[in-house]
Formats: C-alpha cells, structure tokens, sequence
C-alpha cells in the first residue's frame, strides 16, 4: 500500500478541495445541475449521498436544486474561508476490484477521502442593502471510480460528495 | 433611434399624432433630388465624398430613405421642421447637454487657423443628407473658392470644421480663409450662404448660437406646454395635439415625421424646464396623451425617458391594437398607478391586456377607473418575490448509541476546563486539528465591535488566504501532542452549557461510511460520525488581557476507539471562527408563517414611508393601529396628517 507522503497528501487534499469550492458554488450561484457533483452520478456507488440541509435531509441533488430555486431570484454564495482534512488516504468503499493503476493513483492521493468545510455568506437580493446570512457547510468528498479508468470520459470530476451538511447561521 | 414607422409598409398609410402625411406626398415626390443648384454640386443621395475627412465634431444627420425629395420650404413650417430636428436629435437630454456641455472640442484651438461661421446649410436642400449636408458644403466651398483664385491655381483647404446650431464653423489658414469669405452671399444647395469671419475663436455651442428662429419656436413651444400645464392637478395635457390651433399653425404637424419630431421636442423642451429631476417629479404626475392616433408608443417613447415617476397616464382614444404596441414601455414607468386605455383596438383584441400591463407596470393599480389591486396587495407580491432562505429545521442528529450526544456533552466541557486531558482521551497520532478565521463574517451590528484576530491567525488554516504547500502543511496539526501544544497558547474559552442553554448550538449528526482502520483489519474502512456543531463562546485572551464573545463552527469526524482506549476517537476536528452573532434559534417549531407576516408587515412600512414621507416608526404605528390594512392606513395618514409631529416625518435630503 503506497500511500501519498505528508506533502503529497496536504498537496491532493487542497487541491481537491480548492477545485470543488470553486466549481460547486459556482454552479449553485448560476443554477446548473448539481447531479455531477454527488456520488448519486455513479454507478460505483451503492447508496446515495447524504445530504442535510439546515436540518432536514434532502433524498437527492435534484430535490436540492429544487430547494435551492425556491429561495428566488438573485441568492448569491461567497465564500469566505475553507478548509480540508484527509479522512482516509486509501478509500475503497465502491472501488471497482481493479482499479486502473491502482498503485500510482493511490500514491498520488486519488483514492483519498476528504472532509471539506466552507465558511461564507448568502446574499439574498441584489445590491450593497440586500440582507446577507452567513453560513457553514460540511462536505465528504470520496473518489469518483469513474475517472480513475484509462480512458475516463470527459468532464468527470475526481471527487464525489458522499455526505453534505449545511446550516444557514 | 429613427421612428420605426419607416419600416412600416406604407409610410403614408398610418398618422401618428394625426400628421396628415398622405395630402403632400404627391408633391414632394416630385421634387426630386436632382433639382440641385446650377453648379450641380448636390448630390443628395450619392454616399458622402467627404464623410470621414475633416475634423468634425459633428453629430450625423438623420438619413431619409432615398428617393425621397426635400421637405416642403414653406414659411414657419419650415423653420419649425429645422428647429425639431434640432431639438429632437437624439434623446431629449440632448437640448441641456447641448447648453451646459462647453464642446470647445478636439484639438482645441490650431495655432494660425483663422475660423469663420457659415449660416446657411440647415436651410438648405444638403441638410437632408446622411451627415446633414457638411461634407457637401465642405467641398462646395473648397471648390468654388479655388475655382475663384484661378489665378494662382491653388487649392483651398479647410482645416477644420464642427457645426454648432445653426452654424458651421470653418477653420482654415488665414490666407485660404480670405478666399472663402468671398463666398458669402453664394448660393448653396437653394440657400444663400452666409460666411463671416468668426470673432468667437471656437463658439460652443449654446444659446447663443441659436438662430432667432429657434429661439423664437422654442418660446411657443414653451408657451404651448404652460397652456397645457394644470398646475392644481399636477397634470400635463397632451391630448389631441394635432388638432391644437397653435401647433398646426406652426406646420408641426404636417406629417408623421414632423409629427414625432414636434413630440420629441416637446418633451425636451419640458426636460429643459426642470433643474432636477425631483423638481419634475414634484410638478408633473400626470399626463394625457388621450386622442393621438397613436398606435405605437414608440412614438411618444420619449415620455417614459422624461417621466419615469409618472403615477398617472391617460392612453385612452389612441390606436394601440395589442401589446406588442405598448412593448416600448415594458419595464418603465416604475411608479405608475393609474391608467386609461378607453377607446384603444386592445380592448377588443386582447382579453388579457389588463394582466398584462399589471405584470409590466409593478405599482400599477387602476386600470380605466377600476381598481385591480391594492396598495397592500402590490406591497404583498413584492415582499413574495423576495428572495428567502431556505427554512430551518431543528437538528438532525442521527446519532449511533448517543455516542454523538455524549461526545458533545463532554467535548465542551473539557475544551473550557482541561485541553490537555482532552486530547490524551479523544485524539491520537493520527487525528488532525486545524482552524479557520473568517475575519469578514456578518456581524450582529449591535454587538460590541468584534475582538481581534491576533490570538488566532498565525495558525489560521483559511484556504482561501493560505495558499502556498509550505504554509498549508504547516498549519495542518497531526497527532495529539502537537494539537495540544497548539490549543495551550490559543485564549481560554467557556462554552455555554450544552443542557442549559440548548439554543446557544445547531448540531447536526450523520453517520459517515468508510473511515480509515488503523487495526486493518477491515479493507473497506469502517462505520463513523460526521458531527457539524455551530455556536458562540466566551474567550480571555491571556495574553492581550482581551475578553468577549466569538461565534464558530466545528466538523468532528469520529472513529470507534482503537480496542483498550477509549470508546471513540477523533480522526479530524476543524475548527471554523467568525466574529460574534447569535444563531437562529431552530428549536422552535418550524414555522415560516410568522416570518412570511414579518416580511410582509416590513414590506408595508416601506411602502407606507415611502408614499407618505413618514419615518418607518410612524409608519408601523399607523399600520398596527389599523391591523395592517394598508389602504386604512393611508386613509387614517390624510386624516390625522396635519397633527402629527414633525419628526413623524423624514426630512428632506
């Protein structure tokens, strides 16, 4: 078991990290689908992510996307701060019995789990007055099995949220 | 922006404001653009020779479709026709923008140039040109004033030239300037020039610059308007202008073009009046342009522009036959209330027009006397299209065994009392802390301003802010000797007890797949807790002396014990901070009504305050006496207006 050494580890794990925050508040900002971003969008994966949001679990992306629609036009997402731990550098829940070379993705961090956190502020309504909320949000990305293949299809994200909890502070 | 009339299939077929078009179109068409002066140097329609040569500062002429002759040269109809294209260029700020802009333009002042003004060229036949005649008159006189000094076969030049009201100025060498004096008294394009040294160096263009022909319309004009002004009713009647005595007189309503000219001049002409825009709304509220053949509002478009904050406009007797007609004014006149469309097509053609026009007009309440909605019913539909937060529940806390309970009880408790102890039973060499400042957060504004970041940020784990390997790896603490070492110079803190003070804390609780084993024993990994827990403490920092409030948010990841220590042990502990401000309480009942009703009552306060000119408190007193009825509240407002203090009232800024 080659696993990732201390820099490659801070190194993968920010990395992913940064990656997902940007493109995950984007897409909610301009309300894409989020379908891609959950583990719910492979097959590897037996059960669906766990998604909590402000204290009621929401059964899929879409039913978020849903929610997220009904706050109206014009909600924005900042965020302020984030940060990113490694839960587990080897991750094989739902990992294929082979998978494509195993040993280099694993040494370089792609078969890692992390827990991500973001801290920012909802603006409801445009212009400086509009109210603003702050708020905290916990994720656990695992890898995306999908695109550790020798040819992975384009546009797959290398990690998946597996769980997801959000709080409007 | 030309009248899209011209697109229209038959220019003669429809007459807006009533110009009566079609009895002159014989005439003029056979006028044709090749009656030109005896020199054959008009050429009305041929692409202009001299269009990008010069330096003018030169607005473009309106085009004509071509084939189409000059306007009739008749009298006051044709001063009037000059003057409109004057005023109604554009859009109608243009007439103050001329006045105030000193357009003492490109280049300034040309050593040597000798300037002379021309007169002559907004009378002529050229002035229908693409770019109003002046590179026409530009080479007319180049040429004959070389042909005139045939002598010395030189070639005149014109340096410069800009045109400014009535008149063009001509820069040009002292020498060659000469020439072209002699051309005064010439005839260009059917009018006689008239050419004159300039003594105004560059003349801007303002009043001063203005024909007494203009001048002498524009008071008219102005005369007309005040004749038209209702003071009492703050009412600007436009209605039946083509058939206004005065206005027909002066030949303004000729035709459709002349037509929409003389509106847009109008309006400038009204924009001009006002020093501020708050001095126009304060005067003009209404306005009816009832009776005007109109069929499209593009044609009175210019209403919209100089009026945004009309309340009241009366439509009623014109053409308009669907909506498609009043399209222009989608997403104007944000204040309107009250509307006629009496005696228009629409009314039989489109069932739906009046939901339409409510959905265009926000505050538009009345539609041909009857009301359609309230005040309140408007203010209600705003505060519904706000956007809201998703609501919050109470915990969802999943919890295995009560381990995620207990582990919080406990976890507080110990963080305030006993770091150390803390760590040597929950974490171990492979646990990780990190935290997390968010120095922008938003504050509770009422709170003391918020302590400072000192104590924490050198070892802030802020993602966002830290982005080189060197400080990310370092600002990761692994193992539970170097968290504590770490945790004993952060401030002291007191968590305020968990059982006690239960809404001081939103924590959330899910059971997480796939954790690490460090036993091995399991390839998959194993079963944990993932425990998001939100909320405020009390910090002194040793060291500055400093004491206060802070809020945070904290992630645990929880791993079952390795066999023989504890029951669990913490794999990762991120610690989130942000300056102090109370959490929302979610455990009370889940419910979005009352927030729905405060919404709505803020709405209705700003409404009132705004319609009444009182200040929010005393609006929410007159809203609450009256149960929130807003239409009740502005009748109580105009009973009781005269004894309210004056600090009911918001002064003016």
């Amino acid at each position: 078991m080659p696993l990732p050494d201390a820099d490659t580890e801070v190194k993968a794990s920010s990395d992913a990290a940064e990656i997902f925050v940007i493109n995950y508040y984007e897409a909610i900002n301009t309300r894409a689908k989020l379908e891609t971003f959950y583990i719910n969008s492979s097959s590897r994966y037996s059960i669906p992510a766990d998604i909590s949001i402000n204290g009621s679990v929401v059964p899929t992306p879409e039913e978020y996307s849903k929610l997220l629609e009904t706050q109206g036009e014009n909600v924005h997402y900042e965020i302020e701060s984030f940060d990113t731990h490694i839960i587990n550098p080897s991750f094989q829940y739902g990992a294929p019995e082979t998978v494509y070379e195993s040993e280099k993705n694993e040494k370089s961090g792609r078969k890692m789990s992390i827990v991500v956190t973001t801290m920012g502020k909802v603006r409801f309504g445009k212009g400086r007055e509009a109210p603003q909320k702050m708020f905290n949000e916990t994720f656990v990305l695992t890898p995306n099995w999908d695109s550790m293949a020798r040819n992975p299809a384009r546009g797959l994200k290398r990690w998946l949220i597996m769980s997801q909890n959000f709080r409007a502070l | 922006m030309a009248p899209r009339g011209k697109n229209q299939p038959t220019r003669e077929g429809r007459n807006p404001l009533g110009s009566k078009s079609s009895s002159r179109g014989g005439i003029q068409k056979r006028r044709g653009p090749t009656k030109t002066d005896n020199d054959g140097d008009l050429d009305m329609d041929a692409p202009s020779k001299r269009l990008n040569r010069g330096s003018t500062n030169e607005t473009r002429g309106r085009g004509r479709p071509s084939g189409r002759g000059p306007q009739p040269s008749r009298g006051a109809a044709k001063v009037a026709q000059i003057v409109m294209k004057q005023l109604g260029s554009g859009n109608p700020s243009d007439l103050s923008a001329r006045v105030s802009r000193p357009t003492r333009s490109r280049g300034g002042h040309i050593e040597g140039l000798t300037w002379l003004r021309v007169r002559g060229l907004k009378q002529s036949k050229a002035a229908s040109n693409p770019d109003g005649g002046l590179s026409d008159l530009l080479s007319f006189m180049e040429r004959k004033a070389s042909s005139f000094s045939t002598g010395r076969r030189r070639h005149l030049t014109i340096r410069k030239s800009h045109r400014a009201g009535d008149y063009v100025f001509v820069g040009a060498s002292k020498e060659d300037a000469e020439e072209f004096l002699k051309l005064n008294t010439f005839t260009f394009a059917g009018t006689q020039l008239e050419v004159v040294e300039s003594n105004e160096d560059f003349a801007p263009p303002n009043k001063a610059t203005e024909s007494p022909e203009t001048i002498e319309l524009r008071s008219k004009l102005q005369g007309i308007l005040s004749q038209r002004y209702i003071g009492d009713n703050k009412l600007l009647k436009l209605d039946a202008l083509a058939s206004d005595a005065e206005l027909v007189t002066l030949g303004m309503f000729e035709n459709r073009e002349r037509a929409l000219k003389t509106f847009k001049g109008l309006m400038a002409i009204c924009d001009g009046l006002f020093k501020t825009a708050q001095e126009k709304k304060d005067a003009i509220e209404s306005i009816s342009l009832a009776n005007n053949s109109i069929d499209d509002v593009i044609q009175v478009e210019s209403v919209a522009s100089s009026f945004p904050h009309l309340k009241n406009l009366d439509m009623s007797g014109n053409q308009i036959t669907n909506m498609e007609g009043l399209k222009r004014w989608k997403g104007t006149f944000k204040e309107l209330e009250t509307l006629y469309t009496t005696g228009n097509p629409i009314e039989a053609t489109d069932a739906n027009f009046q939901a339409t026009l409510l959905e265009w007009f926000p505050k538009l309440r009345i539609i041909n006397g009857i009301e359609l909605r309230t005040a309140q019913q408007i203010a209600e539909q705003e505060a519904a299209r706000q956007p809201k937060p998703i609501p919050q529940s109470g915990p969802d806390f999943r919890d295995v065994n009560g381990i995620g309970e207990q582990f919080l009880l406990d976890f507080f408790a110990a963080y305030d009392s006993n770091r150390e102890a803390l760590t040597s039973r929950l974490y171990d060499a492979g646990s990780q802390f990190s935290l997390a400042v968010d120095a922008i957060s938003v504050r509770d504004p009422n709170a003391p301003p918020p302590l400072p970041w000192a104590a924490y940020i050198k070892s802030s784990r802020n993602l966002q802010k830290i982005t080189t390997l060197h400080a990310r790896s370092q600002r990761l603490v692994k193992g539970a000797n170097a968290i504590y070492n770490l945790w004993k110079d952060l401030p002291m803190t007191k968590h305020p007890n968990m059982k006690d003070e239960l809404s001081k804390y939103i924590m959330d609780c899910h059971p997480l797949p796939g954790l690490a084993d460090p036993t091995g024993q399991s390839q998959l990994g194993v079963d944990g807790l993932i425990i998001a827990v939100h909320g405020e403490f009390e910090e002194y920092d040793q060291k500055s002396g400093l004491s206060g409030k802070r809020s945070f948010s904290r992630t645990f990841v929880l791993a079952p014990g390795i066999s023989g220590s504890a029951q669990i042990r913490v794999v990762s502990d991120m610690l989130s901070l942000r300056a102090f401000s109370p959490l929302p309480n979610v455990f009370v009942a889940p419910s979005s009504a009352p927030t729905d009703t405060a919404n709505q009552h803020q709405a209705m306060i700003a409404e009132l305050s705004k319609q009444t000119g009182m200040v929010p408190q005393y609006s929410e007193m007159c809203l609450s006496q009256v149960e929130w009825d807003f239409g009740k509240a502005l009748v109580i407002f105009n009973e009781k207006k005269s004894q309210l203090p004056p600090e009911a009232f918001a002064t003016a800024t």
